[in-house]
């Protein structure tokens, strides 16, 4: 009867403070229960059960496996435990018999209060208690030979735990991985735990115990191999070769973590239906909604097809990410949005698009296949210049780019942005700044500029190769990829292939854009529009109530509109536009996307916009003034930032 | 002293391993799978420097943190090595700060060393707007992760006397404060987790002093009774204490406890039971329901049979369904919240009039059973997306239940109201389908409505069968499973022969129509709100000027809701109703709101009223607001 005896003895030991553990549980499932039926959504009081189960039973399984094993194994008096004359296995298998029963008794514990509790309109009927039963005990197994297993691993058994919790948080939280199809977690889903009433899930179960088992047999082999050295080890302090154990499952964590992280095989996107137009090679689809639309699709398949062909031929690539554009005619037509979805998708409302928008589409569209064939690594800062400017050179038609027509409009916007900016640096190196600043549509126009200009001084060879040397790298994902770019900066990569230092390019560039200011269809643009200074302030009124105002001046009147508007207090031609969004606390690039404007004449004497706004005391908002003018797709930007409301 | 510091130091030497390997777990997994040169300080630090409070990144802090205090005392006492300090000519005061110091700094080394690895970090990221750093942020985020490390230290060491019952304490604690959460609104500063609700003031983290002054001073009393406790305590292996009060102390404490809190819970529980037992619960079962009603309700119940089975039939047809479950229909909720509420294979409801069974009750119960069709014939997959398809999951209910119980009267008020909204606030599909950030802009009762509009414009273009293969398809085991937003939504149309771009043109087509069309209702505009505090009744007034809109013609009923301030339960934001004021042509609104709903300085609301009778009501976008100094 020795085991009677240990049982016995176990009980002496612990049986006061498993009391007040039982106690204290039971404390917790009540005002779980209470907490339950005052709750809003609460659908059932079983649902505690599932609560317990993932919170307080884990908690209570481990305290037991403190007090009941690994007491013993680092305080030593285990050995007084092996001195008697019964087998080494026995003690072990009353401990875990003990521990197994008391885990057990708090599980049937909780369904049988959450049972009690239960509005009489749950219909609890006895085979659903079965059934709920016997999941919250299995559970309960599992957790029990878990703590079994790990209580024997010494001063090692936090660094255990944390692990094994991180890992099963990692695994629930990742996207790739359905959790609910593998036991035990299968068992314990949200809705089918408490819900299902009918089908009992045998297959989850019996794993389940399964590996409940393994844990147990790896506990006892840990326990009694050797005749319980490893345990000893293990239970000395954390020496060298602990942390070289905690250094290797940590790799091994990593290594499962990354592994999980590739990407498994699945449908991938491709537009269906009948109205799409398409080209085989390269792979371009245009879905246009309507037989109205198609001669305008066809149009974006075909110039589309030019630039992607010439591109191919002019890099070398045998293959292209499959481009896909649709028509969205929820977008303004100024707005295209891209995104990279197994390949390049880009939504527009392009029906109306004239030459200018059917460029600007397929420079957006070019800008995300390169992005597509460089890993979206080409658009760190010190490099995206290159990136916008190649994307609309090649979306221009390359060597034909020079004598577009679009470029009377892009040469201006450029001038006009330019004449906003005094950098001491080049431009082209603080492309987050340029793009938050002057807006994307002017980033584009400068460095497109920058890349004619390129092109006229060294030739399309050089552009090209300059392209090639991007696109033809190995990116990778990791921070490996950020080191190495500290040891080859885009700054020397430009000056190898051009022969030309960036600065000196960069301040040769802007003399050259200053040259084309006076060509006639630039300069009757330019001229077009008002040099204007915005201003914006937010106002608190009466009460506090916050309204956001924002005023402009005359900067200098040397353009058309500018000298009617000093000379005679004639209106400024054209409209000036407010626009706000709430902002974040730290500056991130961002763009305007509320499509609330007001819209105003661009008056010098006074406030020009006032208008209410939803902001409180604390916040930030991104605020835009933009210049509405008929020469121009676009409008352009007069003043960007963030104001702190106060 | 020192030495007893560094010995301390010394005996934390494992805590100290554990957290520098999670360290380096953490940023061995970052950095093998991002560029760290393109992290911003906000997309490295997360939901740790976002608005609000992250519960799960708190708890697991306090956790680790109490890891750490129980490692101070219990060990000495019951190895009774705390004998051998004693026998030292050095009080027990000492040893008492010496080992609570030790603690606190070992946490704040540790703090400094993640700011200073976070930094080294960030600094790759040499971008003008992305790679800015927020050093001032940085040192406010470091003093006050410090101060609630010596909260919860103080914690630990007290609860470390009671041993095993103190982390049942704590449990109880925060189980306490959901509780309270959920009784009336908001826990207050007596919140642990307030300490991590993020606020900012421009691009300042504020700090609330309120409540970190009170944790603060809990602490110490915790500290000052700990020790107390703890010098009074003789060492006496694996017991904690030895004298008659450190022995039975513990166990009177948690059986009065339990006794004192038991005893109210089991009154609540008995009176619940006893209500349900008195209001003598029936049960009725049909081919496909098990029905639980009180017998008050009988005659409506027998009312709503008559429909129930047809009902359940027409949805299976118009779904095409493929099970046929069996649902658990609860009929005695008394939720002021929510009519119908369903998750797997159960459905709780609202079952009171005879008059009202048709067409309400039978159109919640259908709307309600749709919900459960929605997790069977997806296999749950819905669900696990909810972010991406909460507009779906309750328009299709809508779409149903509408067309299997029409109600043309209320079906088109909720399509005037959700098209004129969609106008106003110029709301994009993109918008609809992610429902984290709708809400945070929008009124959430808008995706019913807009929903059901956006589900019939896919019934029209994609044909009636695509709602029930959408639902199936997004449980098909080739389904990508790390989409989201519009992917998600494009792949599963993909899946079913159905065009994304088609379904939405459609759908602005229909609520153009009933915008341009509409000739009733009454939406006019607010302006110049106006938030002050009333004097003496503890009441916050908000004003709002009413513009006319279209119609020219103002409501009757005004409504404010203001946000949820509860951070640990999932509470419904409150709905408050306004008065109108009129001033000669000019008219006003105000509202009284109670400070405790607000919590804290700034809140958010939305201001909304009943454009049409016996309408849903119709709610402006989110503002900020914030009490006057």
């Amino acid at each position: 009867m020795g085991w009677l005896n240990l049982v016995m003895k176990d009980v002496r030991e612990h049986g006061i403070s498993f009391v007040v553990l039982a106690v204290g549980f039971v404390l917790v499932v009540l005002i779980a229960l209470v907490q339950q039926q005052s709750g809003a959504f609460s659908m059932s009081g079983f649902e505690v059960v599932r609560f317990s189960l993932i919170t307080i039973i884990p908690l209570i399984s481990f305290i037991v496996g403190n007090r009941l094993i690994v007491r013993e194994y680092t305080g030593g008096t285990r050995r007084f435990i092996e001195a008697l004359p019964i087998a080494n296995f026995t003690p072990l298998f009353v401990k875990y018999c003990v521990g197994l029963l008391y885990v057990g008794l708090l599980c049937v514990a909780v369904v049988i209060l959450a049972a009690t509790a239960a509005n009489a309109a749950e219909d609890v009927t006895r085979q659903y208690l079965r059934l709920l039963l016997m999941k919250t005990c299995v559970i309960g197994t599992l957790f029990w030979s878990l703590v079994f297993f790990v209580s024997f691993t010494g001063r090692i058994r936090l660094v255990i735990y944390v692990v094994l919790g991180l890992t099963l948080t990692y695994l629930i939280n990742m996207p790739g991985f359905d959790e609910t199809r593998f036991a035990p977690l299968a068992i314990m889903d949200r809705q089918l735990f408490v819900f299902e009433r009918d089908l009992i899930p045998w297959r989850d179960i019996v794993e389940t115990l399964l590996i409940s088992l393994a844990f147990v047999v790896a506990g006892f082999t840990l326990a009694l191999f050797n005749e319980g050295s490893i345990a000893e080890q293990l239970g000395k302090p954390v020496s060298r070769r602990d942390m070289a154990a905690f250094a290797l499952l940590g790799m091994g964590c990593l290594t499962v973590y990354t592994t999980l992280q590739k990407k498994w095989e699945y449908e991938t996107y491709e537009f269906s239906g009948e109205n799409v137009v398409r080209s085989e090679s390269p792979a371009i689809a245009v879905s246009y909604i309507s037989a109205d639309n198609e001669e305008s699709a066809q149009r974006i398949v075909d110039s589309m097809r030019d630039t992607l062909t010439g591109f191919q031929t002019d890099i070398g690539l045998s293959d292209l990410p499959k481009v896909q554009i649709a028509l969205n005619t929820e977008l303004e037509r100024t707005e295209i949005e891209p995104e990279l979805l197994d390949g390049v998708l880009v939504t527009a409302n392009f029906v109306d698009y004239d030459v200018f928008e059917h460029s600007m589409l397929q420079s957006i569209a070019m800008h995300h296949l390169l992005l597509a064939l460089t890993n979206a690594r080409w658009d760190y800062e010190t490099r995206h210049w290159l990136l916008d400017g190649m994307a609309r050179w090649w979306a221009e038609g390359a060597e034909q780019a020079k004598d577009s027509s679009n470029n009377d409009e892009l040469f201006a916007l450029a001038l006009l942005t330019k004449r906003r900016f005094d950098f001491e640096v080049s431009p082209l190196l603080i492309w987050q700044t340029i793009t938050d600043q002057y807006g994307f549509e002017a980033a584009d126009a400068l460095s497109y500029t920058a890349i004619l200009y390129l092109e006229e001084m060294k030739g399309k060879a050089t552009v090209v190769q300059l392209a090639a040397d991007y696109i033809n790298e190995e990116v990778g994902d990791s921070t490996i990829e950020s080191v190495q770019r500290l040891f080859s900066s885009d700054l020397a990569r430009f000056e190898q292939i051009t022969g030309q230092p960036l600065n000196t390019f960069s301040k040769q560039w802007i003399n050259w854009l200053e040259q084309h200011a006076s060509r006639p269809g630039v300069a009757s643009r330019i001229k077009s529009v008002p040099h204007l200074q915005g201003d914006v302030k937010n106002v608190v009124d009466s009460g506090y109530g916050y309204r956001l105002e924002a005023s402009y001046t005359l900067v200098t009147q040397t353009t058309d509109a500018g000298s009617a508007a000093s000379a005679g207090n004639m209106p400024i031609p054209g409209q000036c536009v407010l626009r706000h969004q709430l902002a974040s606390a730290y500056d991130l690039e961002t763009m305007i996307y509320e499509r609330d404007r007001d819209r105003q004449e661009c008056k010098l004497d006074g406030i020009a916009h006032s208008v209410d706004s939803p902001y409180a005391s604390g916040d930030r908002a991104y605020v835009l003034l933009e210049y509405e003018s008929e020469q121009f797709h676009r409008p352009i930007p007069i003043w960007v930032g963030r104001i702190h409301i106060q | 002293m020192t030495r007893l510091i560094i010995k301390e130091l010394k005996q934390l030497l494992p805590f100290t391993f554990l957290w520098l390997s999670l360290v380096v777990l953490f940023y061995g997994a970052e950095l093998a799978t991002v560029r760290v040169d393109e992290e911003s300080y906000l997309s490295w630090c997360k939901e740790y420097c976002d608005v609000g409070t992250n519960i799960d990144l708190v708890l697991f802090t306090i956790l680790f943190y109490m890891i750490a205090a129980y490692s101070l005392f219990p060990k000495e006492f019951d190895e009774s090595t705390v004998d051998f300090l004693r026998s030292l000519p050095i009080g027990r005061k000492t040893i008492f700060i010496s080992k609570v110091f030790a603690a606190w700094l070992l946490l704040c080394l540790l703090l400094v060393l993640d700011r200073v690895l976070q930094g080294l970090v960030l600094s790759f990221n040499t971008q003008t707007i992305t790679g800015k750093s927020y050093w001032m942020n940085d040192l406010r985020f470091f003093t006050r992760d410090c101060l609630f490390a010596f909260v919860v230290v103080s914690h630990g060491v007290f609860l470390s006397w009671f041993r095993t019952a103190g982390l049942i304490i704590y449990c109880s604690y925060l189980i306490g404060l959901i509780l309270l959460e959920q009784l009336i609104g908001a826990s207050g500063i007596y919140n642990i987790f307030s300490f991590f609700d993020n606020e900012y003031d421009g691009q300042d983290l504020l700090i609330d002093w309120t409540v970190v002054g009170f944790h603060l001073a809990v602490a110490i009393l915790l500290l000052i009774v700990s020790y107390f406790m703890w010098t009074g305590t003789d060492s006496r292996p694996r017991t904690p204490g030895s004298g008659f009060f450190a022995k039975a102390l513990p166990v009177l404490f948690s059986v009065f406890g339990f006794l004192i809190v038991a005893g109210w819970m089991v009154s609540m529980l008995e009176t619940a039971s006893t209500e349900s037992a008195s209001s003598d619960i029936r049960k009725r079962t049909t081919d496909h329901y098990g029905f639980s009603y009180r017998t008050a309700d009988e005659p409506a119940m027998l009312e709503l049979e008559r429909y129930v089975e047809d009902d359940y039939i027409a949805l299976v047809d118009l779904l095409g369904a493929e099970n046929q479950p069996v649902i658990q229909a609860d009929m005695t909720s008394d939720s002021q919240h929510a009519l119908g509420l369903a998750t797997w294979k159960k459905i709780r409801m609202v079952l009171k009039s005879e008059s009202e069974v048709n067409p309400l009750y039978r159109r919640v119960l259908s709307h309600e059973t749709a919900h459960v069709f929605q997790s069977v014939e997806s296999n749950r997959s819905l669900a696990k997306s909810a972010n991406s398809v909460g507009f779906f999951i309750e328009g299709m209910a809508q779409y149903t239940s509408f067309t299997i119980v029409p109600d043309v009267e209320s079906r088109d008020s909720n399509w005037l109201i959700s098209s004129v909204a969609w106008k106003r606030h110029n709301i994009k599909f993109e918008e609809l389908a992610n429902r984290t950030a709708f809400e945070a802009l929008y009124d959430p009762e808008l995706l019913y409505g807009i929903g059901d509009i956006w589900v019939e414009a896919m019934a029209r273009t994609c044909g009636n069968h695509s709602v029930g293969d959408f639902l199936r398809a997004t449980g098909r085991d080739t389904a990508p499973p790390n989409l989201s937003g519009i992917s998600y939504w494009r792949n599963h149309l993909q899946h079913i022969g159905c065009e994304l771009e088609l379904v939405n043109n459609e759908w602005r087509s229909i609520m153009e129509d009933i915008v341009g069309n509409r000739s009733v209702g009454a939406f006019p505009y607010f302006e110049n709100v106006v938030v002050s505090k009333a004097s003496g009744d503890g009441l916050v007034k908000i004003e709002a000027k009413l513009r006319p809109g279209e119609s020219g013609i103002l409501p009757e009923y005004y409504y404010i809701r203001v946000k949820s301030e509860t951070k640990l339960a999932s509470a419904v934001s409150p709905v408050l109703r306004g008065k109108l004021v009129r001033d000669g042509a000019e008219a006003s609104v105000e509202f009284s709101v109670l400070s405790r709903l607000i919590g804290g300085k700034r809140f958010r609301y939305q201001l909304g009223y009943t454009p049409l009778p016996d309408s849903r009501n119709y709610f402006e976008q989110w503002r900020s607001g914030a009490l006057p100094p």
